[in-house]
């Protein structure tokens, strides 16, 4: 009968200390870019070096192109509700971040504007592109595949869009991505308790 | 007789509502690029129809599209006509069938609106003034 209470015990300390750690663990590493340096260029045309300059931060990290009408806004409207909410909590260790997978045309002019007509304050949700290889390097590294297609010609200008990867990233502060999500349709709400977990 | 084609006519109205469109709204953008406008057809009629165009002065072009997943991958493609079931709702949303807004003519700010003419088979044309915003505002 002793035994079979100490049992009852053991089992429950276990499933406490399992609960605990399920829930305050970092998930594990998907990409390790904490020993990269890819030189990009923000939305003020001032030179980033990522993600050694976001250092000591956790990054919620999506990636775009701006002439996309329909995903791209959706995921940075996403990271914008995902910021509003995480202020409000006062997370001030979280920064926001959009890579463009078309640095021909996103120009930092280009990404500002972006940014400006949706309201987005770019001194905290950053905006980023760069050279063509360094933008290629970067979406290998973190497994994001970006094709253009279906071409458009629109008075003489040729427009195209892309077959694109939707995905939102969150990098810890050492600079390893350790969640991903869909960009477009991301739960918010899992989004959240995974970067709460992850900073 | 003519009681007779009351009788008729009331029936009529009775079994057969409309072909809407409603509940409209464009996603903001700068001058040069690219948005998206969305809408709901309601189709309360008995026959079916079929969205064969949209028009608006906003964009230098507009075109219907519909989202598709390839490969784990997101793209977009041309549709030329999309068919509305009699007693049915056709929804345009975000990650679905869109109207690709290109090229825009101004800036399309939070809190403005764009006009769109929706072509339809039978309904012909139909004119909704659609807020400029974001979803969820």
């Amino acid at each position: 009968m002793i035994w079979k209470s100490k049992v009852i015990v053991y089992s429950i300390f276990l499933c406490i200390i399992f609960l605990i750690a399920g829930c305050s663990s970092k998930p594990d590493v998907i990409h390790d870019l904490s020993n990269k340096d890819y030189t990009l260029i923000n939305s003020d045309s001032t030179v980033v070096h990522f993600p050694g300059d976001f250092k000591g931060k956790t990054v919620v990290l999506g990636f775009i192109y701006t002439h996309c009408p329909d995903i791209c806004p959706m995921t940075t409207h996403n990271i914008s509700l995902v910021k509003k909410e995480l202020d409000k909590q006062g997370a001030d260790d979280v920064t926001y971040v959009d890579v463009s997978f078309d640095p021909d045309r996103d120009s930092p002019k280009i990404l500002k504007e972006y940014a400006d007509v949706r309201g987005i304050n770019t001194k905290q949700f950053h905006f980023l592109t760069g050279d063509k290889d360094v933008i290629k390097s970067l979406l290998k590294d973190c497994n994001i595949y970006a094709l253009p297609g279906d071409t458009t010609v629109v008075d003489g200008d040729t427009s195209y869009f892309f077959v694109h990867t939707d995905r939102i990233s969150v990098m810890d502060p050492e600079g390893k991505i350790r969640a991903e999500y869909k960009g477009s349709t991301a739960n918010r709400t899992e989004l959240i308790k995974d970067i709460n977990r992850i900073r | 007789m003519y009681i007779l084609m009351i009788l008729i006519s009331l029936l009529n109205f009775s079994y057969s509502g409309k072909l809407e469109v409603k509940d409209g709204w464009v996603r903001p953008a700068g001058k040069g690029m690219n948005t998206a406008f969305y809408f709901k057809v309601e189709n309360n009629t008995d026959k079916a129809d079929t969205l064969l165009s949209v028009k608006s002065e906003v964009a230098k072009r507009v075109q219907m599209h519909e989202t598709f997943k390839k490969d784990g991958m997101m793209g977009m493609r041309e549709i030329k006509a999309i068919p509305v079931n009699s007693k049915s709702t056709l929804e345009f949303k975000p990650g679905g069938y869109h109207v690709m807004v290109m090229n825009l003519k101004e800036d399309l700010k939070n809190g403005a609106s764009a006009e769109f003419v929706l072509h339809f088979k039978y309904a012909g044309d139909i004119t909704l003034k659609a807020p400029v915003k974001m979803p969820g505002d």
